[in-house]
């Protein structure tokens, strides 16, 4: 049959991945071996669906500024293509070209302790500075903060350098007009902008949970090195985790305090053989990049704190502590105490949360 | 054959004063009570009936009409049974009308014709003035604390009987008198370790400011909230009597002495119904949780769990001090000013340490959505309680005992009475300009909390309430410093995480 109407190919594709009852390895097939207008035809009459619905999906992918790419097209990820369980049709905003960046996946839970995101975004940000694309998931706690470090890179970054920053790169679970978490929506459009944004589900596509594991397939198999900021026992970044193993992805993990639970999952994982993260320089290492480069980058931007207040702080560096603690250990008036932590919170040496404080630390 | 015998009813915490009229005429034998009485009211007839019968009386066997006048108002409760029965044996001549003109008859009556007591015998003595009263030996005491001079007693109807007729003696009550109430509060050297949140609670005390804990099962907070009525002053003559109104009135216990003379420390359960919370009912009008607790402290545990429409009910007695109950047929106000004290878990699992919490996101998230923004906002101070060290805990050397830190908190409430005129929680924002000025130190740490967007108008006048507190605590009767701010600061934990990555 001819393209009577003149649609392009990606949008039979498109259209075929919606087709109810279309497994993923059916689509995968029918994409990899035969024109995706043929495959629609063919499919199709199994349906009472007419061709309108290409023209739709045409549209709307115009309208929400979504591209499409399939296993057919030349211009399909070559990392996902020799995956094992590839996704036949992609859906993404910004440029497939941040995939030819040197690329390290972040992920981490989603309720980490400040010092897990201010890890997390330090990553970011000196990833960004060293040319070196972030695939993450754009989930609240650790995924959301590894992207924002980077933002907050290229919004100090001066225009004319930004060629030569690292892209972020968000898979996500639902359709790239769904914006899932809300609070993300902001980073959401600015990764569509700078990078590439990615999922494999169409237009419209809501996040259920089932589909998160799908995604984070993606997430490791878009990586080159796969690091876990900060996990539980059990979770998401686990499951990329095995999915990278899967995929023979060296996987690294960032070491926690034994007493902190969402330090689990990454303890855990250097017990069973991960490397250990510290720094960004250990990423070097793994992607076999020459990892002096960034001792000029490594500055310390906060003014460093009183001398009064270093043993307030030091009390603070082994994981939260309450200020009950650091009155009783310290042995120093209440009014003291409070006095040096908000000074060393308004310096950004210290956080608090529900009242435990936490030391940030290089 | 027409008696007219004087009662009271009662609405809200005031007695009312009744006039019991009984007609007894010719007719079919009945007994007709009329004069919107309710349903323990209108039992009253058989009540009376058998216990005068009991009591070796005689039944009139005619039309026994009896009235409650003002008849357009309603009637409740029990009260009116002495006088009822005191009512048909003067109309039927069994005792003479003469001997009644200057008594007043408050009480329940068993079948066998024993006095019980009421509830809300002092605010119904109240309401009798320039009488004797005739109450029933339990109701003695807080009878007394209404009108020290004009109370009698007996055990039964023939006893009230033999000593209006001069034949008999009333019984006597002033031995119960004069057992001076002791106070029953835990003493806070039982407190271990907790430097902040025993900090917490005597500027809570001090300045009269609302306090929420925040913190893990376990931690000590109702330990700490069950010792700070401890930490209030007692309460004046004035308070007293109130407060002892409205347990009498709320049918609450009352203590040896009768007369409430410490503060009271009320902790409903968090399935409190509004109307138990702040007061109401059919037609008595009954104070509830939020005015029982009147000079004292309203302890609520488990903030969370209440009600949302019961937790917002309380926002008029925090902001007026008062609860005006307005119902069809009547309306009431009932004397409500109490210290709240809350108590919540940071999140469902009880949180603990940043990252040890294994709650989902949006279970966390509606767990705090139900302390509503306006409600956290009366809080002035709300306090991170974490759970108390080994070493703290096992250290034998006691906390600093209740007397010691009550001596500071009376003279900080001395302060503020001199200064303002009230405790320091109740300072206006103008007040506050001219009774606690900022040191510019102070000024710029609280510039920047407001520039951060951490602090919200409403919060910054009651971080100034706070550290005014604070610094008469440390006897500064000055500028506020800079150290001072930060505490007040630190005792204002932020509740609602925000995102902390973006």
């Amino acid at each position: 049959m001819s393209n009577h109407l003149g649609l392009p190919a990606w949008a039979y594709a498109a259209a075929l991945s919606q087709l109810e009852g279309m497994t993923p390895k059916k689509l995968r097939i029918a994409l990899l071996h035969e024109d995706p207008e043929d495959a629609w035809n063919r499919s199709i009459s199994d349906y009472p669906i007419t061709e309108d619905s290409v023209a739709r999906m045409f549209e709307c992918c115009e309208e929400k500024n979504m591209q499409v790419v399939s296993i057919a097209d030349p211009t399909y990820p070559r990392t996902l293509r020799y995956d094992p369980t590839p996704p036949a049709v992609l859906f993404y905003r910004g440029s497939l070209a941040a995939l030819q960046q040197r690329r390290v996946g972040i992920v981490g839970t989603r309720s980490p302790t400040p010092s897990g995101v201010y890890t997390a975004r330090e990553f970011g940000e000196q990833l960004a500075a060293n040319e070196i694309a972030v695939v993450s998931g754009l989930a609240r706690g650790i995924d959301g903060a590894v992207h924002h470090g980077m933002k907050l890179h290229y919004d100090e970054a001066l225009p004319s350098t930004s060629q030569a920053l690292g892209k972020p790169i968000g898979v996500v679970a639902c359709g790239l007009d769904v914006v899932y978490p809300k609070s993300n929506a902001g980073l959401w459009n600015w990764v569509g902008e700078n990078g590439l944004l990615l999922s494999e589900y169409g237009p419209g596509v809501q996040p259920e949970p089932y589909r998160f594991p799908q995604r984070n397939r993606i997430i490791a198999a878009l990586s080159e090195v796969v690091v876990v900021v900060e996990s539980r026992e059990s979770g998401g970044s686990m499951l990329t985790v095995a999915e990278a193993i899967r995929r023979n992805i060296e996987v690294f993990a960032v070491p926690g305090s034994p007493r902190v639970a969402s330090a689990g999952g990454t303890n855990l994982l250097i017990q069973q053989g991960c490397g250990p993260v510290t720094s960004v320089d250990d990423l070097f290492a793994a992607l076999a990049l020459d990892h002096r480069r960034t001792a000029g980058s490594s500055y310390e931007t906060r003014v460093p704190p009183d001398a009064h207040d270093l043993d307030v702080l030091h009390e603070c560096q082994d994981g939260a502590v309450t200020l009950d603690h650091l009155v009783l250990s310290l042995r120093r008036p209440l009014y003291d105490i409070a006095v040096s932590l908000g000074r060393l919170e308004a310096l950004g040496w210290v956080v608090d949360t529900n009242g435990w404080w936490e030391a940030l630390m290089r | 054959m027409f008696s007219s015998i004087r009662s009271a009813t009662l609405l809200g915490i005031q007695g009312t004063p009744i006039s019991v009229e009984v007609h007894i005429g010719s007719g079919l034998p009945g007994f007709t009570v009329v004069g919107l009485p309710d349903e323990a009211c209108r039992e009253a007839r058989d009540r009376v009936r058998a216990a005068l019968l009991s009591s070796g009386a005689e039944w009139p066997n005619k039309k026994i009409t009896v009235n409650l006048a003002p008849s357009s108002q309603r009637k409740g409760g029990v009260g009116l049974d002495l006088a009822l029965a005191m009512g048909i044996l003067a109309a039927s001549g069994q005792i003479p009308i003469d001997h009644l003109a200057e008594y007043s008859f408050v009480a329940e009556l068993g079948l066998d014709g024993s006095l019980r007591p009421v509830p809300g015998a002092a605010p119904l003595v109240a309401g009798l003035r320039d009488t004797r009263v005739v109450v029933a030996p339990p109701n003695a005491r807080e009878a007394k604390v209404a009108s020290p001079r004009s109370i009698h007693c007996a055990g039964t109807l023939r006893e009230v009987v033999l000593a209006l007729r001069g034949d008999g003696e009333w019984l006597d009550t002033s031995s119960q008198e004069s057992m001076k109430g002791t106070t029953h509060f835990a003493d806070m050297s039982d407190v271990r370790g907790q430097p902040t949140a025993r900090l917490a609670a005597e500027i809570a005390a001090a300045g009269g400011h609302h306090i929420l804990f925040v913190g893990s099962p376990g931690a000590g907070k109702t330990m700490i909230a069950e010792r700070l009525p401890g930490l209030l002053p007692p309460l004046t003559n004035e308070e007293a009597v109130t407060a002892t109104m409205i347990h009498s009135a709320a049918g609450a216990s009352l203590p040896p002495g009768g007369l409430i003379t410490f503060p009271p420390f009320r902790a409903p359960h968090h399935s409190a119904s509004m109307i138990a919370m702040v007061g109401g009912g059919s037609s008595v009008l009954r104070p509830g949780e939020a005015s029982l607790a009147h000079g004292g402290v309203l302890f609520l545990d488990e903030v969370g769990e209440f009600m949302p429409s019961v937790l917002d009910a309380l926002r008029q007695p925090l902001e007026e001090g008062e609860v005006r109950i307005a119902r069809a047929s009547a309306g009431v106000t009932l004397p409500a000013r109490f210290l709240l004290v809350g108590a919540t878990n940071p999140c469902p699992c009880g949180g603990g340490a940043p990252g040890a919490c294994v709650c989902n996101e949006t279970a966390r998230a509606r767990y705090l959505r139900r302390l509503s923004g306006p409600f956290l906002d009366r809080f002035d101070l709300r306090v991170a309680v974490a759970m108390t060290g080994v070493e703290e805990l096992l250290d034998v050397r006691e906390g600093e005992p209740t007397a010691i830190v009550q001596e500071r908190v009376a003279r900080v409430r001395q302060m503020s009475l001199h200064r303002s005129g009230g405790v320091n929680a109740r300072l206006s924002a103008q007040e506050l300009d001219t009774y606690a000025p900022l040191t510019n130190e102070a000024r710029n740490v609280l510039r920047r909390e407001l520039e951060l967007g951490r602090l919200t108008g409403r919060g910054y006048h009651r971080i100034r309430r706070v550290a005014r507190t604070l610094a008469d605590l440390s006897g500064n009767d000055g500028e506020i410093p800079e150290d001072t701010i930060r505490v007040a600061l630190l005792l204002r934990t932020r509740l609602h995480e925000r995102d902390v990555a973006i």
